[in-house]
């Protein structure tokens, strides 16, 4: 069982790494929510509770863990956090690279309505199906389908200004 | 156009997880596993524990090279079936488990934070760990001069570092973090003032000693606090905003969770002391109104600052309960430096405070950490040597 769960933490920790990082646009933050999530998913095992479907547990899991972190502090502007000098470190190797197109993503995304963008980073990051998103936010499948198109669309519209 | 797209996404895809971040996450979760262990599998036997736990001990104790002390954990590990470091949470100076809640509990729990900020909470909790430890002991007549001179080093030690945390996130510009932590701290010495404050006459004058430093923290607690506040006030508008905007879903959020603590341990915390509590609550809730108010008018300095009073009156109902289960005590409040103050932040409440309780003889949980709201029981567990 323990063997179990740290192959799914392997398996599943990137993506959701991934995930937190664009819903949180914090690095710190998002590994603190990795790590609190694979912790409360082992306590709940450890319980001899089941889980059925890993990875859609582990994304509500996190998704809760993000609401809470959004309570606490509300996820300030990009303009500030670089005046605070928030820069997106990322792994050694590939540094500069991806530094730059993590900052460029996270400049398109921070533009978008908060709805539409959490949706759509669920959808497209965190690659959870449009089922999966109404459940965790709690919203209708419709709502969520629209939200999405339109976050699609929004994200279309910046990326030709960027030019 | 579509290209742009698709090119977004898979710049977005290319986001890690740093490989050192990584593994480090694999080693805390593998060591959590081994310290929690599934008792039960999923086909429902419970599982004895042969436990893995006692090797990580010894990796981690020095103490263990006693040969008497590995006895005595071995029988006590056997004994609690591999949940020893739960049980160690209540352990005080001089008990066999002190070591476990110390140096494995404490260690760990300080590693599971990343940020700076989940860091300083966490050593705000250390300190009014430590000073609870002080109470119980004094309370059962049990406060001795080598302990209180550790618990005082080890409060120093504390304070000392929350300091340099507080600075490091002013520099950085942080000040709403700072702001936090000096609150957190301003809240939990309060709260142990009062109780400490009870305790006065105990241990040789020993408990008088810590009631003088910890209100001379409390003190530079606020002072801190206050001008961090001031700093976040003199922020851009719009940043102050944000900034009280997060204090309100955390203080909302306080509040709840300090309802559902009382809710839970009404039974235990007595009358008396549950209906302070409650009165307390009942405050922090119009503090937080008013807060809301001054939001709306668009004076967002104050509503932060309001916010933040909301959340340290949340977390002295808290505090008032916990410590009102921790010993057997009427908290007369004869202090009239202490009675001033709470009238100033509080409204008056009727008469003096007085708590009744009885000594529980089982043990109790510490439910300060989330995580430990899943309302695990724990094992009363005494070896004799």
């Amino acid at each position: 069982m323990e063997k179990e769960f740290l192959e799914a933490y392997e398996k599943y920790a990137d993506a959701l790494f991934r995930y937190c990082y664009f819903r949180l646009s914090d690095e710190e933050k998002a590994k603190d929510v990795v790590q609190d999530t694979f912790v409360k998913t082992w306590d709940y095992i450890a319980q001899g509770k089941s889980i059925a479907e890993m990875r859609a547990f582990l994304y509500r899991v996190a998704s809760n863990c993000i609401v809470d972190q959004y309570r606490k502090r509300k996820t300030t502007s990009l303009n500030y956090l670089q005046e605070k000098g928030f820069e997106p470190r990322l792994d050694i190797r590939e540094k500069l690279e991806t530094e730059i197109e993590a900052k460029e993503v996270i400049e398109v995304l921070q533009q978008l309505d908060e709805k539409y963008r959490d949706a759509f980073i669920m959808r497209y990051v965190g690659e959870l199906s449009v089922k999966e998103i109404a459940e965790i936010l709690g919203e209708a499948e419709n709502t969520v389908s629209v939200h999405i198109h339109r976050a699609v669309k929004q994200v279309r519209l910046l990326l030709k200004h960027e030019g | 156009m579509k290209d742009n797209f698709e090119q977004f996404i898979r710049k977005a895809r290319q986001v890690r997880f740093s490989q050192e971040d990584k593994a480090r996450t694999h080693e805390l979760l593998s060591r959590y596993m081994r310290m929690n262990p599934a008792r039960f599998r999923a086909e429902g036997r419970h599982q004895v524990q042969r436990s893995p736990f006692f090797q990580e001990f010894i990796k981690n104790c020095k103490f263990l090279y006693k040969p008497m002390m590995a006895l005595a954990v071995l029988v006590v590990t056997v004994m609690a079936g591999g949940g020893v470091s739960l049980a160690a949470e209540n352990a005080l100076p001089g008990d066999v488990l002190y070591p476990v809640k110390v140096e494995v509990n404490e260690e760990f729990r300080a590693m599971l934070a990343f940020s700076q900020e989940a860091k300083a909470e966490w050593k705000v909790q250390q300190t009014g760990r430590r000073l609870q430890e002080a109470e119980k002991l004094a309370a059962k007549g049990e406060f001795g001069s080598e302990t209180a001179a550790k618990v005082d080093a080890k409060f120093e030690q504390h304070t000392q570092k929350l300091s340099e945390i507080a600075s490091k996130l002013e520099a950085k510009g942080n000040v709403e973090a700072a702001a936090a932590i000096h609150s957190s701290l301003e809240a939990t010495l309060e709260a142990h003032e009062r109780i400490l404050g009870a305790l006065r006459g105990e241990a040789d004058g020993r408990v008088e000693e810590i009631l003088v430093k910890v209100k001379v923290k409390t003190r530079e607690a606020r002072e801190a606090r206050d001008r961090a506040e001031a700093e976040v006030s003199a922020k851009a508008h719009t940043e102050v905003k944000e900034a009280a905007e997060g204090k309100l879903g955390a203080a909302q959020n306080k509040i709840a969770e300090v309802k559902s603590f009382i809710a839970k341990m009404e039974a235990r915390a007595g009358a008396a002391a549950t209906a302070d509590a409650k009165a307390r609550l009942e405050a922090a809730d119009n503090t937080l109104a008013q807060g809301k108010t001054r939001l709306e008018a668009d004076a967002c300095g104050e509503a932060f600052v309001l916010f933040q009073q909301a959340m340290r009156t949340a977390q002295e109902a808290k505090s008032l309960v916990q410590g009102s289960i921790d010993i057997e005590l009427d908290l007369d409040d004869e202090d009239e430096e202490n009675e001033q103050e709470l009238e100033e932040e509080h409204p008056p409440a009727d008469g003096e405070i007085e708590v009744e309780t009885e000594i529980e003889t089982e043990v109790e949980l510490e439910t300060d950490n989330e995580r430990e709201e899943r309302g695990r029981s724990g094992t009363q567990i005494e070896v004799e040597l």
